[in-house]
């Protein structure tokens, strides 16, 4: 815009602009009073410079903070899971797929963990390193080969953010990748679980991949008490068991068994016969272990056999959701545990 | 740009009697530029100053070109003074014999073409128009530092207290109230212009000053280009 030069003072001209704005600009030119020049207007002006940098400063400003406040934020947690071989372990994972803590490890995991630090790596990465580790320590053999891994959102909110490549698939590949490169191969067991599946089984001290199997378990009709999971021997019985591998075939296929537990498909497990026999009376196992939550007089159903298992006295369906089987187990076992500490104290 | 001054279009220089109506109607600045350069006021019919301007002020508008971005007025007024400038150098000559004949009228070159009416003769008639603004604004106890603080940035309200001031500049007893008072009548002008009396007290040095540009545009004829209301101003 072109202004009249009306007064100058110091390093800056009064001007009067075409608009009709009496105003103070710098000195850039050498301009007398009376002369025309040119000056910067609106937005471009000095004034509409200073409003620029403004907005830019604020602009870096809102930036910085955010991501100040992203790093200082510390990542969530949004998914569960659990690796058992011979170490267990699980742990819990960001939405980028980071492993951030460990939540639960048994010893073997424990002396495992100590050669290697995983936390806040990707989560390929971290079971290719358990899986190795596990090989490389002689946990995986041909005895025992299997893996079993569970995994679940946190909650039911964070189920959307939990990492895309989470996926049973995906898992197996990454599982048995690489230690298919030095000759073995694992049998891989991958359950996918509810939040409040998971809830249970933090509940009752397990994994998630040992709750789903013991689930599975249950409603293959083979019996076994939760705690037992804990010991591989027993998770490689139940693996290896041709209802328990139908019924993870079923829930593979995402087929629910939906199915009663007809005497056909309740057969009791010979090799577990013997214990759930003794457990099933009610009793305390001979180590003092609380007895199954799936005892026989609670299911007399599953050991007899028969199709619809029916409460003595109600006469109503007593076989239920497996996780009100499973938590009710639970509150006998802390009772019996207690119990068996009292007939401890008695004796000395 | 006033009325008249629009009538200043090609036509003027084929039309004869389109020319004299605008001479007639240019005879008020003819007169003030007269009086300006002789110092004295001058009467039609009785001055022979009055002769010579307007004979100056008929030559502008035949040497004027509208492209050129130079103000009319600004252009006539330099011949017109020029003119008269040279009209006494011829009187004097007459009056002193001694003085050689061929040196009468040498000492100015009347005739200015619009080449010749360069930026340094524009900028030093603008500095003449600024010098007689910042003595008239003294006489309002105004200056260039106020106005720069009161003069409105944004654009709406300039614009509502350009209209303001040219309202009370081209009222010719709202503007001799002004004058006399070194005031702006804020009530007049409320009743006369309805803009809201708050808009009006804020800009009061700014219609004030501007209103001087106006009212006075014989004077300012550079400075007023800046002031006057427009279709579309930025």
């Amino acid at each position: 815009m072109k202004a009249v030069v009306l007064e100058k003072s110091g390093s800056r001209y009064t001007v009067l602009g075409k608009n009709g704005t009496f105003r103070q600009v710098h000195r850039r030119l050498n301009a007398e009073v009376g002369e025309e020049i040119e000056i910067r207007t609106g937005i471009m002006g000095f004034s509409g410079l200073r409003v620029w940098a403004g907005v830019a400063a604020l602009f870096l400003l809102v930036l910085t903070s955010l991501l100040g406040w992203n790093l200082y934020q510390a990542p969530t947690a949004v998914a569960l899971l659990s690796v058992d071989i011979n170490p267990s372990l699980q742990f819990t994972i960001d939405a980028h797929g980071r492993l951030l803590k460990f939540q639960t490890q048994n010893e073997d995991a424990k002396r495992m963990l100590k050669q290697i630090d995983l936390t806040g790596k990707p989560i390929d990465v971290v079971l290719e390193e358990i899986v190795t580790q596990a090989y490389n320590q002689k946990f995986l053999n041909s005895e025992q080969h299997w893996i079993v891994v569970g995994y679940s959102p946190m909650t039911d909110k964070t189920s959307d953010q939990m990492p895309k490549e989470l996926n049973e698939n995906q898992i197996i590949t990454w599982v048995t990748g690489t230690i298919e490169k030095q000759g073995f191969t694992p049998q891989v067991v991958v359950f996918p679980l509810t939040s409040q599946e998971s809830e249970v089984a933090q509940k009752g001290d397990l994994t998630i991949g040992e709750y789903a199997l013991w689930q599975v378990a249950q409603k293959a009709g083979v019996v076994t008490q939760p705690e037992k999971l804990k010991d591989t021997s027993e998770r490689v019985r139940l693996l290896e068991d041709p209802q328990v591998q139908a019924q993870i075939q079923l829930k593979k296929m995402g087929i629910e068994s939906g199915l009663p537990w007809t005497p056909g498909t309740a057969k009791q497990d010979p090799g577990s016969k013997d214990q759930s026999n003794k457990e099933g009376t009610g009793k305390s196992m001979p180590d003092g272990l609380p007895s199954s939550p799936v005892e026989v007089p609670n299911n007399p159903a599953i050991e007899k056999g028969e199709g619809q298992p029916k409460d003595k006295n109600t006469g109503k369906d007593e076989r239920k959701d497996p996780n009100q089987a499973y938590t009710k187990g639970l509150g006998k076992a802390k009772n019996s545990a207690h119990k068996k500490n009292k007939v401890k104290e008695r004796k000395q | 740009m006033p009325e008249w001054e629009e009538q200043l279009t090609g036509q003027l220089l084929e039309d004869s009697k389109a020319r004299e109506d605008f001479l007639t109607k240019s005879q008020t600045f003819i007169r003030h530029v007269a009086n300006q350069a002789c110092f004295r006021s001058l009467e039609w019919g009785q001055d022979e100053e009055l002769s010579e301007a307007l004979i100056a002020f008929n030559e502008a508008i035949d040497l004027f070109i509208e492209d050129k971005g130079v103000p009319f007025l600004a252009y006539a007024r330099v011949l017109i003074k020029r003119r008269l400038i040279d009209y006494y150098r011829k009187q004097r000559s007459r009056q002193a014999s001694s003085l050689d004949q061929e040196d009468i009228g040498r000492g100015i070159e009347i005739h200015l073409s619009l080449d010749e009416f360069q930026e340094k003769e524009q900028c030093h008639e603008r500095a003449a128009e600024i010098q007689q603004f910042a003595k008239a604004l003294a006489t309002f106890k105004l200056t260039f530092q106020d106005l720069v603080a009161a003069s409105p940035k944004h654009r709406d309200s300039r614009e509502t207290l350009l209209r303001a001031a040219q309202e009370l500049a081209f009222d010719t007893e709202l503007w001799s109230q002004a004058e006399r008072t070194g005031k702006v009548p804020m009530q007049a002008l409320i009743l006369k212009t309805q803009f809201h009396p708050k808009v009006l007290e804020r800009g009061r040095k700014y219609i004030l000053a501007v209103a001087l540009l106006m009212a006075n545009q014989h004077d300012y004829v550079y400075l007023r280009e800046y002031v006057l209301p427009r279709e579309g101003r930025g």
